[in-house]
């Protein structure tokens, strides 16, 4: 996201390429909580070298179609991110409103197909209690699925406020750091697919 | 209101932290008894040593206590970002007191433990459970807190903020940390167990961070803002 050229008259615009996407806030989380994550793979990782039978034979009752489909979701909604957020740093933020809401849509969508993957699982007798496999599992994805729940709460709110008539350098500011949250949702779940659902 | 007096009631932040530590270490719950030690095991713990036990949990109740004023000050704080109608500064001293009964109600079950080594074992246990559960379960007084001072943060409009708004995201990203222990009830063994990497040593250690780096924001608005120039909000 390097469209810093034309923002709206009164915002502080840095040189090109010296600029923070967002603000450093947004980072300090960013960074935090993929450090957080990273020790959630990390100790996933170290179990599962423990325990590799264990974990290869839970590992075949997930549906990986469910989990492509959600992967899929997620990547279509960044990439509606992408587009909403490019479209108010530039001013062409007409459509800006319509694409953060696809980018909901697919979030949604996400949340549904996962309470689908769940159902499922808990009418097989798998639950949080049923070895080391599916506590990671239900745990891992379950606190992803509050970021994800928070990042539909976090769009919303990029819907209103990209609607809104004057657009300040603030507000520009709120949608690419809520985009950059966004993202770092979908990239933490495109490292939890490839651990729970990929790795043999 | 004093700029000592202020900033001795930022320091009850870190003081909290240094009080805590230590008597939890005294107290024998570091590193914490798994929870799949048996009613022997746990009645044979709180049995030996108990005297240094005892002197640890006197020290965590003193700690807990050192958590309202530095919860206060922070309140103010928030009023000073909120103006005049300030629901969060009310909500962060209710999260403040909810904090402090967060380690005065494991600690008075953990005395319990320790007070009678001639008992039944499994008594003993159950009073151990009372203590663990709560001690590393009860996230919602410092998730509270957290998400309360980064929406007072976020909400101000004006032109001089208290704090910067990395704050606000730091005490976002700290308000998910502190609800990992949330879950402990559901296991035994493993990460998220109330002795598991997870659950307790992750939030143990950002849990103390979270003092030592309100303590120092804390300092840094007196300052940047002398007592005697200060507008002190009214209260209510």
């Amino acid at each position: 996201m390097t469209a810093t050229t034309r923002r709206e008259a009164g915002a502080p615009v840095a040189p090109p390429g010296r600029r923070i996407p967002g603000e450093e806030g947004i980072w300090v989380f960013v960074l935090g909580d993929m450090t957080v994550f990273a020790l959630f793979f990390a100790t996933f990782m170290y179990s599962r070298g423990k325990n590799p039978d264990i974990f290869a034979r839970d590992h075949a009752s997930l549906n990986v179609a469910l989990g492509t489909v959600n992967t899929v979701l997620l990547l279509t909604s960044s990439l509606f991110v992408v587009l909403g957020v490019q479209r108010v740093l530039t001013g062409v933020r007409r459509s800006a409103p319509r694409l953060f809401t696809a980018a909901l849509a697919c979030g949604l969508g996400f949340v549904i197909v996962k309470a689908v993957e769940w159902s499922h699982l808990f009418g097989e007798g798998k639950t949080v209690g049923s070895g080391e496999f599916f506590s990671y599992y239900f745990m891992f994805t379950g606190i992803h699925l509050a970021h994800v729940l928070i990042g539909c709460v976090v769009l919303s709110r990029l819907i209103a406020i990209s609607r809104r008539n004057e657009l300040t350098g603030h507000t520009a500011m709120l949608c690419e750091a809520g985009g950059i949250f966004w993202h770092m949702v979908d990239l933490l779940w495109v490292v939890l697919f490839a651990l729970f659902y990929l790795m043999r | 209101m004093t700029t000592g007096m202020q900033k001795t009631m930022a320091w009850c932040g870190a003081g909290f932290v240094l009080l805590l530590f230590p008597g939890i270490i005294m107290a024998g719950l570091l590193p914490p008894l798994a929870p799949t030690k048996t009613a022997a095991e746990v009645a044979q713990f709180w049995s030996t040593n108990t005297g240094l036990k005892r002197c640890g949990l006197v020290i965590l109740l003193a700690a807990a206590g050192l958590q309202v004023p530095f919860g206060a000050l922070i309140a103010v704080r928030i009023k000073q970002l909120e103006g005049r109608f300030s629901p969060l500064a009310y909500a962060e001293l209710i999260a403040t007191g909810l904090a402090v009964m967060a380690i005065i109600l494991p600690t008075f079950a953990f005395a319990a433990a320790s007070y009678r080594p001639e008992r039944n074992p499994e008594i003993t246990q159950a009073l151990n459970d009372l203590g663990w559960l709560p001690f590393i379960m009860n996230w919602p007084a410092a998730t509270i807190q957290s998400l309360v001072i980064g929406f007072a943060i976020f909400g101000y409009r004006g032109a001089r903020p208290i704090w910067p708004r990395w704050v606000a995201y730091y005490n976002f990203w700290s308000a998910f940390i502190f609800a990992a222990g949330g879950l402990v009830v559901l296991f035994k063994t493993g990460v998220f167990a109330w002795n598991g990497l997870l659950a307790f040593w992750m939030v143990a250690v950002f849990f103390g961070v979270w003092f030592l780096v309100m303590t120092w924001q804390l300092l840094i608005t007196i300052s940047a803002q002398p007592a005697d120039r200060a507008q002190e909000p009214a209260l209510a």
